[in-house]
């Protein structure tokens, strides 16, 4: 009985071990490159392997890290994308460093929420300092790669780099008020797992084919200052956008003025070059979502091919450029 | 059957770490509310992030972690880094951004860089899938199995060689003792040995075969230096279950740290027969003058959640951070770039 019980432990221990362990643990290594098989899904490789090169950004705000990376990774029939974070991301501003890529998507949002110790002992908001703005700026004005920003990137470095915010057409930070053109706004609200539909505006424009006339999504909104003026419309959500919604923030007596924007995704150019701006994507509900996937896949196709770039060359202007600081002799 | 009893151990002890790291990576994905606050809870079996610190941690030591090159189990690996956060502030790049950090322009951002990554990766020539053969670079190797290894950049070629002149804090694990194996041997002679699994050899003029790997392996792994910086409180060793390799170690031109107890039936099957097994886990050298450390261990999650890993790399990033690891370096260098 005792051997009967003996093995019995030893078989069920196996098939435990054999169900807990990953593909890659069970087996000798796949030779680098090799593509893995994700659970329900078509064959992936990390990275991928389509024509596109994509610089993918991040750091600032926390996320389902793997989520993110495996939708990525399921455009790969279509870009190969490359991770940087900040702050090593802000070298690539410098467009002699971007001759690599085609594009670069932004999912990051460093400088907000509250100051922290910065590199000269103070307590305060990181910059990325003037010659990263001025990079950047000549980035645009290059137009060697499309840009496209994903959620709560318009919430980076608004502290120190207001013309940041401006160029995307909107700024966003949940912990600390925002600067926007000029004016001060109430820290943003943020409202997650939120039901809506999303409509499409602009239903001819290439970056919302395969979309008809919209699509549900559960997902985060915010309420952050956006210049309707200077962006081109693609998506709305029915939303209702105002403070009493957010109702978390609205019981500790935060206040927003006014009706916030339902837009939910545009495009404008920057000096020669396309943006695309999508507010959705906070976490694997949305980015798991068929119709987020072909957005993302369509603005990034759309911000790299020619037409676009033709028709931001002909229509961005020059983003701000803050004024060189003073240097002492 | 004591060797038995002690093998099924290491595995089913294995197994919880893997278990325990993918129960918290699903349920980071299924809670995106926890990702708002911090994402995915840490793997058990290893000192955890706090509630409050941010994913690529806050600590003094500012760390840049290459990969690209070979696949892994990404969320686990990030939660090994994350567990460290209260020491370092790592910061994630793949190649080819990464090649534009390797340089004293960029290298001023960061105190050590930790390399998980396969610089140089081979594919093969043929190709798959109905789809065409690969197009093969200028200049790349092409091995008799047919597969290619592509040269790196000149920029890289002349930006990393004086970034290790000027003595930066260097970490290699694991696979990346494979990178630029076939194309650039000044490299290999950075980390202090070469590996490839997929193709045939030449390191420093012996014809090698394809080089072992040899996966779950439960093992020992032994500090042979006891006194080092690096190992001086961490006992005696730590056991693992981890892919162990055969690779072509420069055992003349490196201080062992560490040993494994793993040794491969038959050597002779990955290395030339002049070349013999090495069964080093862990060292130190220099690089022009650069302190460089190197780990064979850290393939995957069961490696990554072992306490005893997690603290030899955490004190190797310490160490190759520090000013006495620097002035040991410049005080001994190795020169190896023309």
């Amino acid at each position: 009985m005792k051997q009967t019980y003996g093995w019995m432990a030893a078989a069920a221990l196996a098939v435990a071990i054999a169900a807990t362990l990953p593909v890659s643990a069970q087996q000798a290594p796949a030779p680098a490159q090799a593509p893995a098989m994700a659970a329900g899904g078509p064959p992936t490789r990390q990275g991928g392997s389509g024509p596109i090169r994509v610089l993918f950004v991040s750091k600032g705000h926390d996320h389902d890290r793997e989520g993110l990376m495996k939708m990525l990774d399921r455009l790969g029939n279509t870009i190969t994308w490359t991770h940087v974070e900040h702050p090593a991301a802000t070298v690539f501003y410098d467009p002699a460093n971007a001759k690599d890529y085609d594009a670069y998507v932004f999912y990051d949002a460093p400088g907000r929420g509250q100051p922290t110790p910065q590199p000269n002992g103070q307590t305060g908001w990181p910059d990325p300092g003037y010659e990263a703005k001025k990079n950047f700026a000549a980035l645009t004005q290059s137009g060697k790669v499309g840009l496209v920003y994903l959620h709560h990137s318009p919430a980076t470095f608004n502290h120190t780099w207001p013309e940041y915010g401006e160029m995307i057409g909107m700024a966003c930070d949940w912990g600390s008020e925002v600067t926007f053109k000029g004016k001060k706004y109430p820290n943003s609200g943020a409202r997650g797992g939120t039901k809506q539909h999303i409509t499409v505006l602009e239903p001819a424009h290439p970056v919302v084919q395969g979309l008809g006339d919209g699509f549900d999504i559960v997902d985060e909104t915010y309420l952050c200052p956006v210049d309707e003026k200077s962006v081109h419309p693609l998506l709305k959500t029915d939303f209702v956008n105002i403070d009493k919604n957010y109702e978390r923030r609205y019981e500790t007596g935060w206040r927003y003025p006014g009706v916030g924007s339902s837009l939910a995704g545009w495009y404008r150019a920057v000096g020669k070059t396309p943006l695309v701006y999508l507010q959705n994507g906070h976490d694997n509900v949305a980015w798991s979502n068929p119709a987020y996937e072909t957005l993302v896949t369509n603005a990034i196709k759309w911000v790299v091919s020619p037409e676009a770039k033709a028709w931001a060359a002909k229509n961005g202007k020059p983003m701000g450029v803050p004024k060189a600081p003073k240097t002492s002799n | 059957m004591k060797t038995l009893l002690k093998k099924l151990m290491f595995v089913s002890v294995g197994s919880f770490f893997v278990a325990s790291a993918m129960t918290t990576q699903l349920a980071g994905q299924a809670a995106p509310q926890g990702a708002r606050q911090g994402g995915p809870a840490p793997a058990a079996g290893a000192p955890a992030r706090g509630p409050n610190m941010p994913q690529g941690g806050r600590g003094p030591i500012k760390v840049l972690i290459v990969t690209k090159g070979h696949e892994f189990d990404r969320e686990p690996y990030w939660q090994m880094w994350d567990s460290m956060g209260s020491e370092i502030t790592w910061t994630h790049a793949e190649h080819p951004a990464a090649d534009i950090l390797m340089s004293p322009k960029y290298g001023k951002m960061f105190d050590v860089y930790a390399f998980f990554d396969l610089g140089g990766p081979g594919a093969g020539t043929q190709a798959r899938g109905g789809g065409p053969p690969a197009v093969v670079p200028p200049g790349a190797a092409v091995t008799a199995n047919n597969r290619f290894y592509p040269q790196p950049s000149e920029q890289l070629k002349t930006d990393f060689p004086a970034l290790l002149r000027e003595g930066k804090g260097m970490v290699f694990l694991h696979h990346a003792s494979a990178a630029w194996a076939h194309v650039w041997p000044e490299y290999s002679e950075v980390v202090g040995g070469a590996c490839d699994w997929y193709a045939p050899t030449k390191i420093r003029g012996f014809e090698n075969p394809n080089m072992g790997y040899f996966g779950m392996t439960p093992q020992h792994v032994t500090y042979v230096d006891k006194a080092h910086p690096i190992t001086k409180s961490l006992g005696e060793g730590f056991d693992v279950v981890d892919e162990a390799y055969a690779c072509h170690w420069f055992e003349d031109s490196v201080h062992p740290l560490a040993r494994t107890d793993f040794v491969p039936a038959d050597s002779t099957k990955n290395l030339n027969p002049k070349v013999k097994y090495s069964n080093l886990a862990a060292w130190v050298k220099t690089a022009e003058n650069s302190p460089v450390f190197f780990t064979q261990v850290g393939h995957g999650m069961t490696a990554w959640a072992t306490p005893g890993y997690r603290q030899l790399v955490l004190s190797a990033i310490k160490w190759a951070a520090s000013p006495e690891a620097l002035a040991w370096a410049k005080a001994n260098p190795t020169k190896i770039f023309k």
